[in-house]
């Protein structure tokens, strides 16, 4: 699959960083704004689609490989079950957050960024998951 | 003839069953779900998210979404698995 015109690219290499960006805010702040690890990562993937579509899958695989993007998404998944099984130790149970002393960590005033618990981990989790996991559907779709 | 019997049989029984259900319904105008009023009232206290959606999700409902995690998981796994043989089957005839 090969790459479109110079003004498809232009474009692209002028709004692509701000979609990524857009991406990353709405998966950071799934626990303050409307949005969350998925929808983020729903974004990452488009971005990532829209730069195949533009420069090509030679250009695409040479930045972000299709193994280093599969093993991303395990990592993404085994994040969002690492950080449920933390909620067995100390007593609790499976997917809570065991850390509610809140001069621990977390669980602080709400609206900060640095509140409510877990959830900032799952969305950072569920976000790399979906995002590796739409890139490597778009590579298979791509290749055939 | 018998055929009739049963039916009107069970015609009977399923009439009863819904007029007792009918009557456990609840009230005309009352939430469905009652715990839809608890999570708007506590998720603020309890999860201390201002998005009380995120809360719902990943904090009362943490099960489903990893269900729903474990179900995007396997169909990109199925993605992965279908298209592989065809890309490889490509990539040998242009070898050929």
């Amino acid at each position: 699959m090969r790459g479109m015109s110079i003004i498809v690219k232009t474009v692209v290499r002028l709004i692509a960083p701000a979609m990524l960006l857009v991406g990353v805010s709405v998966a950071l702040h799934g626990h303050l704004t409307p949005g969350g690890g998925f929808q983020g990562g729903v974004m990452l993937g488009s971005t990532f689609l829209l730069l195949l579509l533009a420069f090509g899958l030679d250009f695409m695989e040479g930045k972000l490989g299709f193994r280093f993007g599969d093993s991303l998404r395990g990592l993404g998944a085994a994040m969002i079950l690492l950080v449920g099984l933390l909620g067995l130790t100390f007593g609790f149970w499976f997917f809570s957050w065991p850390f509610r002393n809140e001069a621990v960590y977390l669980f602080g005033v709400p609206s900060e960024f640095f509140s409510s618990g877990n959830l900032l981990l799952y969305d950072i989790g569920e976000a790399i998951h979906v995002a590796a996991a739409f890139l490597i559907v778009f590579y298979c779709f791509a290749r055939k | 003839m018998r055929r009739l019997v049963e039916f009107s049989f069970l015609a009977a029984v399923s009439f009863t069953l819904i007029l007792i259900a009918a009557f456990y319904l609840p009230p005309f105008g009352a939430h469905p779900f009652p715990v839809g009023q608890y999570y708007v009232e506590r998720s603020l206290e309890e999860v201390k998210a201002w998005n009380s959606v995120q809360a719902i999700i990943w904090e009362y409902r943490g099960y489903d979404t990893l269900g729903e995690t474990a179900v995007l998981f396997a169909a990109v796994l199925g993605v992965v698995t279908l298209f592989r043989r065809m890309v490889k089957s490509e990539r040998n005839e242009h070898h050929r």
